[in-house]
């Protein structure tokens, strides 16, 4: 299996690469493409050597490539996700590979409202939990026009410090057919609700390289398996990150940067246990 | 053909639309986020209606999610959308 997913990896790389010389601005890299229309938050990699004891690490990437370069309303591509970290209480070892797209819907220069539906279909392998299958995801994510809220994309706030809210909602179906002797098998539907806070302070000064997004998201159980049904079906995430980029935002150019991000709860999407830490690491958004 | 100077006004005048600003105060120089606070995600969904733009002419061509939200000023997106209404798939 582990030769299987190397093989699609490399298959996913070479394959953009052939495509052309601009293949890479047909690239996306991201910490995880379940949330894409949130802010753009950056692919995370952090490592850790002690003096003494074993050296750990943490990789938060997903990384994504669109064949829909000339149609206005529609991207579709493919996509591969790693989360996998050794340094927390407990464990995270996620790899999502398939599918992912975006589907606008509306106009925002004729109506009040336009949103996006991104929507992913990938084979879901987490080796924390000892399980395998597929996930389906998709989320809405609106635009509305509104006179005090930003929730219309367009920023509120002077020019040096700029602030937007971004809400979210969506459904989730997680299957895992194939488990390690005892673990459970079944199938989960989720409903999903995400609002995230995204500040720029300096935003002019420092070209928006300076940005802190505070986001809540809740992932409720609505229906499962008799074999997965257990007493947790609500399921929390509360995450702020601080990121800071040192070349400034150009036309698809990569982004290296620092970055501070503080967990608390949990993710079921991408195999993230319910714990709360604190976490430094390189950043990198393309 | 179209002319720059006949999609410049059309441009502006969908952009003073999410900006919510008068569209004689918009000029070229204006930076989408900076100067007209356009998050990336509105400008992702400007592609929509600069492709409406580019395709009343004949030849013109979409302007993809990723191209628009990767515009940065005002002058960019006239200039995109100046191409495509000209069959400039570049």
């Amino acid at each position: 299996m582990t030769r299987r997913l190397s093989a699609c990896a490399v298959i996913f790389l070479l394959s953009t690469a052939v495509l052309g010389a601009d293949w890479h601005k047909q690239l996306m890299v991201r910490r995880s493409l379940l949330d894409q229309n949130l802010v753009a938050a950056p692919a995370a990699v952090a490592f850790l050597k002690p003096q003494q004891g074993s050296s750990s690490y943490n990789v938060d990437a997903a990384f994504a490539y669109t064949f829909s370069k000339h149609v206005e309303t529609f991207a579709l591509g493919p996509m591969l996700e790693i989360h996998r970290n050794t340094e927390l209480s407990a464990g995270q070892d996620t790899l999502l590979a398939g599918v992912t797209g975006t589907w606008q819907v509306g106009d925002k220069t004729e109506g009040p409202i336009a949103a996006f539906l991104d929507f992913d279909a990938s084979y879901k392998r987490d080796r924390s939990a000892e399980t395998r299958g597929t996930q389906l995801h998709a989320t809405l994510t609106p635009l509305i026009r509104t006179t005090h809220v930003p929730l219309g994309g367009l920023a509120k706030g002077k020019s040096q410090f700029k602030w937007l809210l971004q809400p979210t909602v969506g459904a989730e179906y997680d299957d895992v057919s194939e488990a390690a002797a005892g673990v459970p098998m079944g199938s989960r539907v989720r409903a999903i609700g995400d609002i995230e806070a995204d500040f720029y302070p300096w935003a002019t000064r420092l070209d928006k390289r300076l940005t802190l997004a505070v986001k809540y998201g809740m992932r409720l159980d609505v229906s499962e398996s008799s074999a997965l049904n257990d007493q947790s079906d609500r399921h929390y995430l509360r995450t702020a990150s601080l990121s800071y980029y040192f070349p400034r935002e150009k036309d698809k150019q990569a982004q290296i940067g620092l970055g501070l991000d503080h967990v608390n709860g949990e993710n079921p999407s991408t195999g993230l246990p319910d714990q709360e830490y604190t976490q430094f690491s390189f950043k990198v958004r393309l | 053909m179209p002319s720059r100077d006949v999609i410049k006004p059309q441009v502006i005048q969908k952009i003073a639309t999410v900006a919510e600003k008068p569209s004689e105060e918009i000029h070229e120089k204006d930076r989408l986020w900076e100067d007209l606070h356009m998050a990336p995600l509105l400008r992702k969904a400007m592609s929509k209606s600069y492709t409406r733009l580019a395709k009343k002419y004949e030849g013109g061509l979409p302007i993809s999610m990723d191209e628009a939200e990767g515009l940065e000023t005002v002058k960019a997106s006239i200039d995109l959308v100046t191409k495509r209404a000209n069959g400039d798939p570049e």
